[in-house]
């Protein structure tokens, strides 16, 4: 038997959560637990739960609530553009009314469409949990420490993933932000590859850069090394370091054939699409 | 009446759109049982042993062993019903296992150990030797053409499968009526009567003891053309042994891993051109992928090889096909059945051949268009006027086709790029050869009741094309009375007359005519309030140059269906993707009997033909079809398109009912060449295969 819970508030949630621990299966939109056929003993609807459904700014962070749909994020002016635009080209209207930001994380797909953005604005996993004493606890993770590979996260057994935190400062003041989704068609597609980056010319110097590829591995793929490499270089100078970049990149690409598309296509569009966010970086 | 191409609501409109249709999914008998196969995990191998974990009570395994003939009959019967010593493919059905629950119905099929004594297995076109059948034809002497060529440029393309992707899995329920040792099978089906000489054949009935009815069917596009007896076989055979009704749904990637596709080829192609670039000889050496079994395959390359030289008249032809047999999934019928295989070849060699020579495209093909009266391959005639040109003069007003291909023609640069390509294409109308005449003989009835409603009685199917409401509008306007008072069934062979498949874009034309003759017939007896009934049948009396099978020589058609399409995309240099910025596409099909539904067919078959040029990807790795899902293989959707633009010219065909022809398949047929001359203009390049993926235009296969 299944015992399906739809509590109201998260607190209300995270007691569920810490009472069937891992006997229990937490949905929010249900567009990924519904095609894999998953349940649980223990079955915790999220999307009732009114206070998760928020977007806010601090002074650091942009935080999205856990129960915002895509559809919902798509419409809301505080989401930056590069998200918003990200969120649109996933699935179609039906999916994009129930699936959540916080489900695409959660279920670590290395093709979730949403991640190589969130990966290159240093996106932080805010995971909430209940102590013995009923008293609430909150860990902070940043993204790329928060999803261990396919479909393994580091979530424990008695939390809930309660928001997603975007630094300001990975947008805001952010000269180029640039996303490609390369699918096989133009709606209801998984990614076959994708391209994030996102990077501040200031004083006619790259001051910061963030480079994402998604769909090439089990996780997202971003390079801080060559990142750090790349900071610092002087508009007029890119050109002559482009090579060597693309070469860095080429060798830490290692895609894999598969029903979806090729190895080698998905590494050639991949530098294909960052020689041209290089190529247009003043843009 | 108005005219009768003014769209009326269709018969199936209000239950579909309502959700009262009920699918071969929705039906619950008493006692009925479901059920699911143990299939052949490797390409070739000889069972050594079927270890069945211990059934419970009411459960069964359904075997080879339970059918008086296991042998399934579809042109040929070599395909067993269940694989008993040898399977042949991947997927091949082994055993039924049925009962009433489902869950452990799965469960012990899972727990089904099959011992294998594996066996070399061909698992690709290229690797095969064994040709399963072949045709060939001749004309003119080619090789005095090839030895005076000016010419010879000599081209090899390749094209895949392609999936038909009907919304309802194939699905059946079998019964077996003990008292009249009687057979009947209700199921999601094109063509209820050979899922009837099926039943026959290999359980050794006659006619009165089987029956099979036609339930609400969710698309088909010839993939429930031969596949629903082999399924209607297995049903009948699990409900005989269990003496309960039984249900087999097929998932949906067990759907897509063993029925029929469309076959894959590699088409060789010669062509020998004089001074002026005309194409004096042709050669075409086409292999074609059966599967391991032939069923329908001796048709499908008749279609291909009558197809080979497209829409030009060329005076010295050798023609040869092949197909080969392979441990893969068989192939079978798909919407154009043979022939899209063949124009997407002949259109690109064409457009290869312009290029070479640095003509445009259509003033090459302007060069060697036929036209009435001329001469086929075969030796048959154009009988019936050819409208290419004024399709063409169509197609320059809605696309601007010429203008815009001598834009795109001048260097680009940018990410973007743009092309444009046209296609021009013909569809034989009907069964090839002489089939109508010789097997088929097609018959059908109207029935008026007292109440004078009239019912008409046909084993043709309306699977989503929109049959039960052109036939009927046909039956009404002659007779002059209202659509509503038209009545007509799915079909149930207890109560309809043999009036052929529903395949071959043949039951409008033929079945038509004979609704249109059998409703003169009863308009002329006409007695309100009084039950009467005409019975019509086919017969053929119009001047033709006889079908010869073994010669493949004489009129393979009654007459033919034309089409054009002209697609303008733009290609992202950096992703080798492209984006639709116009579709086009001009037909003939003599004339329209539902502008409703014509526009249905040739949206449809328009983006059908795309997705086959493009995106529908789908192969066979280690044996094992690869893209068996949605999620894997991709169909186009309305967001890869732009709204089509269509339009039909007439050009009335007397033995086709208020002048119609053939128009199911047409749509189809020419879209895939038209993507990829607009690729290559956009990109600069020629490519040899489809579908184009981006893959293979970036070169990154
Ligand atoms: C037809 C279709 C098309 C799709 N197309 C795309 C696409 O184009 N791009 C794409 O990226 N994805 C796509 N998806 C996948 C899916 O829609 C997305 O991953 C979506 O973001 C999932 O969100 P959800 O709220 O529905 O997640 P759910 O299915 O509810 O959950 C996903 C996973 O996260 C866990 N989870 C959910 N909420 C929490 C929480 N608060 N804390 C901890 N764990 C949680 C669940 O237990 C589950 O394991 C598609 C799915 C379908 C069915």
């Amino acid at each position: 038997m299944v015992k399906a819970h739809y509590p109201e508030s998260l607190n209300e949630a995270l007691t569920i959560k810490a009472e069937k621990k891992d006997q229990s299966l937490l949905v929010m939109g249900g567009s990924d637990v519904m095609v894999v056929h998953k349940t649980a003993p223990d079955v915790i609807y999220l999307n009732s739960i009114a206070g998760l459904k928020y977007v806010e700014q601090t002074e650091e962070y942009l935080r999205i609530g856990a129960g915002c749909t895509y559809a919902e994020l798509i419409d809301d002016e505080l989401v930056p553009g590069i998200l918003r635009d990200t969120m649109r080209e996933i699935a179609s209207p039906a999916i994009r009314n129930v699936g959540t930001v916080v489900g695409n994380i959660c279920n670590a797909s290395p093709a979730g469409d949403t991640l190589p953005v969130l990966y290159a604005m240093d996106a932080v996993v805010v995971a909430a949990g209940m102590d013995d004493n009923g008293k609430k606890i909150e860990r902070r993770i940043p993204i790329d420490k928060f999803i261990l590979g396919v479909r393994k996260i580091d979530l424990r057994e008695n939390e809930i993933v309660s928001a997603v935190e975007i630094p300001r400062s990975s947008y805001e003041g952010m000269t180029k932000l640039s996303h490609t989704k390369v699918g096989a068609r133009k709606a209801e597609a998984i990614a076959k590859l994708s391209f994030a980056g996102i990077c501040k010319v200031e004083n006619g110097k790259i001051a910061d850069i963030r480079i994402a590829f998604g769909s090439v591995g089990i996780t997202v793929l971003r390079q801080r090394d060559i990142e750090e490499m790349i900071a610092g270089t002087p508009v007029s100078e890119l050109e002559g370091k482009k090579a060597d970049i693309l070469a860095r990149y080429a060798e830490v690409l290692h895609p894999i054939s598969d029903q979806r598309s090729t190895e080698g296509y998905r590494k050639k569009v991949c530098l294909n699409l960052l020689e041209d966010f290089l190529n247009n970086i003043c843009e | 009446m108005k005219d009768i191409s003014v769209p009326v609501e269709k018969k199936d409109h209000r239950m579909k759109m309502s959700g009262r249709a009920e699918y071969t999914a929705d039906m619950k008998l008493p006692g009925m049982l479901y059920s699911s196969f143990v299939r052949s995990e490797v390409p070739h191998a000889l069972i050594k042993d079927i270890k069945l974990p211990e059934l419970p009570d009411g459960y069964f395994s359904v075997s080879g062993s339970d059918i008086p003939n296991n042998h399934c009959a579809c042109i040929t019967d070599e395909q067993p019903v269940f694989a008993d010593k040898e399977v042949m493919f991947v997927g091949e059905a082994i055993l039924l296992i049925c009962g009433p629950d489902e869950k452990t119905v799965k469960k012990l099929c899972a727990e089904t150990e099959v011992i294998y004594e594996e066996l070399p297995a061909v698992v690709s076109l290229d690797e095969a030797t064994e040709v399963a059948l072949g045709y060939e034809y001749h004309k003119g002497d080619t090789e005095t053409a090839f030895n005076n060529a000016d010419k010879v440029i000599s081209e090899t393309f390749r094209t895949g499968y392609q999936e038909q992707a009907y919304i309802e899995t194939q699905s059946a329920v079998g019964v077996w009526d003990k008292d009249k040792g009687k057979a009947i099978l209700y199921g999601s089906m094109q063509c209820p009567y050979y899922v009837h000489s099926a039943l026959m054949h290999s359980f050794e009935l006659d006619e009165s003891h089987v029956r099979v009815v036609q339930e609400v069917t969710g698309g088909g596009f010839g993939g429930k053309e031969d596949f629903p007896s082999l399924l209607g076989c297995q049903a009948v055979a699990a409900a005989r042994k269990s003496g309960h009704p039984v249900r087999i749904i097929l998932n949906r990637r067990e759907d897509m891993s063993v029925t029929t596709k469309r076959h894959p080829a590699i088409l060789k192609y010669d062509a020998a051109l004089d001074k002026e670039g005309h194409i004096t000889g042709l050669r075409a050496d086409i292999r074609m992928d059966s599967g391991a079994y032939p069923g329908l395959t001796s048709v499908v390359m008749q279609r291909t090889l009558l197809a080979a030289l497209g829409v030009y008249k060329i005076d010295n032809l050798d023609v040869k096909g092949r197909a080969m047999t392979t441990n893969l999934v068989n192939n079978g019928a798909y919407r154009g059945f043979g022939a899209p295989q063949a124009f997407f070849a002949i259109e690109t060699l064409m457009n290869h051949i312009a290029d070479k020579l640095g003509v445009s495209p259509l003033s090459y093909r302007q060069m060697h268009f036929v036209k009435q009266g001329d001469e086929t391959g075969t030796g048959g005639k154009f009988w019936h006027h050819v409208p290419i040109p004024e399709m063409i003069e169509k197609a320059e007003e809605m696309s601007d086709y010429s203008r815009k291909y001598a834009e795109y023609a001048r260097p680009q640069s940018g990410r973007y790029r743009k092309g444009i390509g046209m296609s021009i294409f013909f569809h034989g109308c009907g069964f090839t050869g002489s089939a109508e005449k010789d097997f088929i003989k097609s018959k059908l009835t109207l029935h008026k009741y007292a109440d004078d409603r009239v019912e008409i009685l046909a084993s043709n199917t309306d699977m989503g094309q929109g049959l039960k409401t052109t036939f009927s509008k046909i039956a009404a306007k002659v007779l002059d009375i209202p659509y509503e008072q038209i009545i007509i069934e799915n079909p149930d062979t207890d109560r309809v007359p043999n009036s052929g498949p529903t395949v071959a874009s043949r039951s409008l034309m033929i079945d038509g005519k004979l609704i249109e003759r059998a409703a003169e017939r009863l308009k002329a007896i006409w007695e309100p309030g009084k039950e009467q009934e005409i019975m019509e049948q086919y017969k053929e009396d119009r001047e033709c140059v006889p079908w010869d099978i073994e010669k493949f020589h004489g009129d393979a058609y009654p007459t033919f269906s034309w089409g054009l399409n002209v697609v303008e995309l733009q290609e992202d240099t950096l992703t080798g993707n492209t984006d639709l910025l116009g579709v086009w596409g001009v037909y003939d099909v003599g004339h329209v009997i539902d502008e409703r539904i014509m526009e249905g067919q040739a949206q449809g078959g328009i983006l059908q033909g795309i997705g086959y040029g493009s995106m529908e990807h789908m192969e066979a790795f280690k044996g094992r079809i690869r893209q068996n899902s949605f999620t894997d293989y991709m169909i186009p959707t309305a967001m890869d398109t732009v709204n089509n633009g269509i339009a039909f010219i007439d050009n009335l065909y007397k033995d086709g009912p208020f002048g119609a022809k053939g128009a199911g398949e047409l749509t189809l047929v020419g879209a895939a060449p038209a993507y990829e001359a607009a690729v290559e203009q956009a990109s600069g390049r020629h490519f040899m295969e489809i579908p184009l993926t981006p893959e293979r235009i970036l070169l990154a296969e």
